[in-house]
């Protein structure tokens, strides 16, 4: 067999293939960008609904908006507004962290596909194969990019169950029993605990998405390394060191 | 026979640009002109809302159905709730933009292995002892 045919042999049959974890990210980056996709979309259809029943609610003075009683097309439409802006944010972000993630799939998937590519070349020059170490770097990132995923699925959890109590609360006249509620009464404490939660809720999606922004970062620096390894290990090859 | 045919296949893959990656940048500047859209559009209500609130509390409050007052508060009202989305969109896909070419570019790592290892084999063979 020639050189050129050992090349050609190493190309076609390499001795690595990718890791578990590799392969893995290969089948599921494509996965995540469209579900997170999709995800971005709804929250847009979503949006502009809720801006149409927004502009007809609105279309009501203050007087008669006020003065509709539990169970009328005014207070359903109110709920139905105050309801969805709880969770949408949440929606949104999540799709984003998806396609994000996705991106980080990517970024493994090339890891993947250097570690066979400078095998190959170390097969076909028929040197020992030597592969790196998977640096500190490269180990933190997929923690950081469940973490980060976690945290959105987690939001938007949240943003459910803070979009029940807002429909449950809004489901009442505003002048008749929503204004008039006393200190200590049931609607002004759900109106407490949705205010609250609006303002821890809201870091849950920054935090969720900075992870995964950052195992991005990690991701690419993993990529940086392996380079660097790889032309160090040519440059070995080519002085003849083993 | 052999290496002719390797290499002419390789210079073939290495001038082709992939019809992805010129989808990429379609779908990129696709996804900043929506981002620039919503910009423009938040300007714009910043204005409605200037208009709204020269208006003092107890006429926005006793504002009747078919007044301007009314259907400037309905507009401040119901067009953020869309508009919100707006560039969310636009930065999925500028990402999606994104990751469509890393998937180009792991073709191409294929393509610089495949090279590097014809060539290194060829220039060792080369090479006087």
């Amino acid at each position: 067999m020639t050189i050129l045919e050992s090349a050609a042999d190493a190309i076609a049959r390499p001795a690595v293939g990718f890791t578990r974890p590799q392969a893995l990210a290969m089948r599921l980056w494509a996965p995540f960008m469209i579900m997170g996709f999709i995800i971005v979309v709804s929250s847009f259809v979503i949006g502009i609904i809720n801006g149409m029943v927004a502009a007809d609610y609105f279309e009501f003075s203050r007087v008669e908006r006020e003065a509709a009683v539990a169970g009328s097309d005014l207070v359903e439409k109110k709920v139905f507004i105050e309801s969805v802006s709880a969770w949408l944010p949440e929606f949104r972000f999540l799709g984003i962290g998806l396609i994000l993630a996705g991106i980080t799939l990517l970024f493994t998937t090339i890891l993947g596909a250097l570690r066979i590519s400078g095998a190959t070349v170390q097969q076909s020059l028929g040197v020992t194969i030597v592969l790196p170490r998977a640096p500190i770097i490269a180990r933190v990132f997929p923690i950081l990019l469940i973490t980060g995923l976690a945290l959105l699925l987690a939001a938007l959890a949240l943003g459910i169950v803070q979009a029940l109590m807002t429909a449950s609360y809004w489901d009442h006249s505003i002048a008749l029993e929503l204004n008039p509620a006393p200190r200590g009464s049931d609607l002004l404490s759900d109106l407490g605990t949705i205010e609250a939660m609006d303002r821890w809720l809201e870091p849950f999606k920054f935090v969720g998405t900075a992870l995964i922004l950052s195992a991005i970062g990690l991701s690419a620096a993993s990529t940086v390394w392996v380079l660097r390894f790889q032309s160090r290990r040519l440059l070995d090859i080519l002085s003849g060191r083993p | 026979m052999v290496t002719e045919l390797s290499i002419e296949r390789l210079e073939a893959e290495a001038n082709r640009t992939s019809p992805l990656s010129i989808l990429a940048a379609f779908i990129i500047v696709a996804g900043i002109a929506l981002v620039i859209v919503t910009a423009i559009s938040w300007v714009l209500l910043a204005d409605k809302a200037l208009d709204l609130y020269s208006y003092d509390l107890a006429v926005r409050d006793t504002a009747q159905a078919g007044d301007q007052v009314l259907d400037t508060q309905a507009t401040l009202e119901s067009y953020p709730r869309w508009l919100a989305s707006l560039p969310f969109l636009g930065i999925a896909l500028i990402l999606v933009g994104i990751g469509i070419l890393l998937r180009t570019f792991v073709r191409r790592v294929r393509l610089r292995m495949a090279v590097t290892a014809i060539a290194l084999s060829y220039l060792r063979d080369q090479r006087p002892d």
